[in-house]
């Protein structure tokens, strides 16, 4: 019995032990940082689009109706800010101020205000067009923009770092708790993504039976590159669609072993660039691919990005922003 | 890529502590956490079909406090549970005397430019079963009417007609024998709306109460659910 409850407590030990590496273990802010850069280039270009036609989707004489808008958010514990702003000139103002802040994220000017900030008014939009316009490059970029902010996104690759660097503060950034927090929430949750992703496909007949990459390509409303060659080639179609399933099925378990890592994170550009070049989601799929991101080493993105950014730095007069 | 992490450890945190957070923070961030992640999984977990207790459980007011003003309250069941068949929304709209103001369609990739701008409009005619109704057959006419109402609105027309066809989608072997993925064949009726300028002060609906549950996948054509990514 007492070794039972010796054997029980050391369990218990490794088990806090290892709870305690996984979320505060200290990290080099470059992944956050470099996260942070594609996060806000993309929230910025896709509000830009908004832009178009910004009354038509967020006006109140826009595509849907606001006593439907306001039908479909009964119950929502949220606020659609909208409808307050109307169509005229304070809808076109506070466009304007949620792309500059789209922008200073991207560049990373007060990095951590502007990452609140942006989140914030990243799910403004996005609840207002759910339902009527959304599909998932909107819950994407909000789930990039919510993990952002949480730890010091512009640490590295920002206007804040060479603006400190300017300041004679050459130090590199320290390793931080709440960037690992952040990146691991960020794994966890793209696990999530994956799982019921896979899960929803078990539903339909389709991905059983083989054909639904054959649907997929077929849909010339999606299709951005001809991909019909497939038709002879059927044994492909049937092979693309249950790697898709199992790959989605158990992302959130061999994505996390070392040896797996790099393959599980290969497939994932082959699948997403798929979707982005051949079904027309470019941004959809760098979402996707940037998420993924987050189980890349700080390693190799430094080795990736530092010389960019010092170059960047240079031509900017700062003499090395990393 | 474990080991390399490893690697960039440093001893030093930036909570300026050797140490990094104090006991009392790690439990409260360890709660803190548990919980996002509880709400982040059991979000999708109700996306219907669903049991009543996932159903319960996500989409009361103790979680959704959390989720709704978050924007997690949705699925990530892309391209699922079927791929989709999508819908198109062809209008014209016409002045007082008849003569035609404007036509389109909706989603066209020839008027609707960048890609993404296009998507927008293909996903607003592909929810237009999401719109509050007693039956999909109602919650499309009703975002027609909706349509219609902008388009009368946009061309300062007196009448507008707004059809919405489903593109049928080609199997392998009629692709084989050459069949035109866009022969006016493969679009099918779904169902058409015309609304007049002289009845845009009428609401579309009343006051609605109700329960605004979780993400419902929109409907995909010939196939039972199809969800967009």
């Amino acid at each position: 019995m007492k070794n039972l409850f010796a054997a029980f407590r050391g369990y218990l030990t490794d088990l806090i032990a290892a709870w305690d590496s996984f979320w505060f273990t200290p990290v080099d802010p470059a992944v956050l940082s470099a996260i942070r850069v594609v996060t806000g280039a993309l929230l910025l270009w896709t509000h830009l689009i908004w832009t178009l036609d910004l009354g038509a989707f967020f006006g109140p004489e826009g595509w849907v109706a606001p006593e439907i808008a306001a039908a479909t958010h009964v119950g929502r514990m949220t606020i659609d800010i909208f409808p307050w702003l109307g169509g005229g000139w304070l809808l076109g103002l506070f466009h304007a101020f949620s792309l500059i802040v789209f922008f200073l994220l991207m560049i990373g000017w007060a990095s951590r205000v502007v990452a609140v900030l942006a989140f914030v008014l990243a799910v403004m939009y996005a609840t207002h067009v759910t339902p009527g316009a959304f599909f998932g490059l909107d819950k994407i970029n909000c789930l990039l923009a919510m993990y952002t902010l949480l730890g010091p996104c512009g640490a590295r690759y920002s206007l804040d770092r060479l603006l400190r660097r300017r300041r004679g503060e050459n130090a590199d950034p320290p390793a931080s708790v709440s960037a690992n927090i952040a990146l691991r929430l960020l794994q966890l949750h793209l696990c999530v993504v994956y799982l019921f992703s896979g899960l929803g496909k078990l539903q339909g007949v389709r991905w059983w039976d083989g054909t639904a990459t054959w649907f997929a390509v077929a849909n010339t409303e999606y299709r951005s590159l001809d991909f019909t060659w497939l038709a002879n080639h059927l044994w492909l179609v049937d092979l693309l669609t249950h790697a898709t399933v199992f790959w989605e099925l158990f992302y959130c378990v061999i994505v996390w072993p070392r040896l797996a890592r790099p393959w599980v994170l290969l497939t994932a550009v082959g699948m997403h660039g798929f979707i982005g070049l051949g079904m027309g989601m470019p941004e959809f799929a760098l979402a996707m691919l940037v998420a993924n991101a987050a189980f890349l080493s700080p390693e190799l993105v430094r080795g990736l990005l530092d010389p960019v950014a010092n170059r960047v730095a240079g031509l900017l007069g700062g003499g090395g922003s990393t | 890529m474990a080991k390399s992490r490893k690697n960039s450890e440093k001893n030093t945190a930036d909570d300026g502590s050797a140490n990094g957070p104090s006991t009392t923070l790690r439990v409260a961030i360890g709660v803190a956490v548990s919980w996002h992640l509880l709400c982040v999984f059991i979000s999708p977990f109700s996306v219907r079909p669903s049991s009543e207790l996932a159903e319960r459980l996500a989409q009361g007011p103790w979680i959704r406090w959390y989720t709704d003003p978050l924007y997690l309250n949705h699925g990530y069941h892309f391209f699922g549970p079927e791929p989709p068949i999508n819908q198109l929304m062809r209008y014209a709209v016409y002045d007082e005397n008849g003569a035609e103001l404007a036509t389109g369609e909706f989603p066209n990739k020839s008027e609707q430019w960048p890609r993404l701008y296009y998507h927008r409009h293909m996903m607003l005619a592909d929810q237009a079963d999401l719109a509050p109704g007693q039956s999909i057959e109602e919650a499309v006419r009703l975002s027609l009417r909706s349509y219609a109402r902008h388009l009368l609105r946009k061309h300062d027309g007196a009448e507008a007609r707004v059809n919405c066809v489903r593109h049928a989608l080609l199997d392998p072997q009629e692709v084989l024998r050459g069949v035109d993925p866009n022969a006016a064949e493969t679009f099918l009726p779904v169902d058409s709306v015309i609304e007049r300028a002289r009845d845009l002060s009428t609401p579309l609906v009343g006051p609605v109460r109700g329960q605004g549950g979780g993400e419902s996948l929109p409907f995909g054509g010939g196939l039972p659910q199809g969800g967009s990514p």
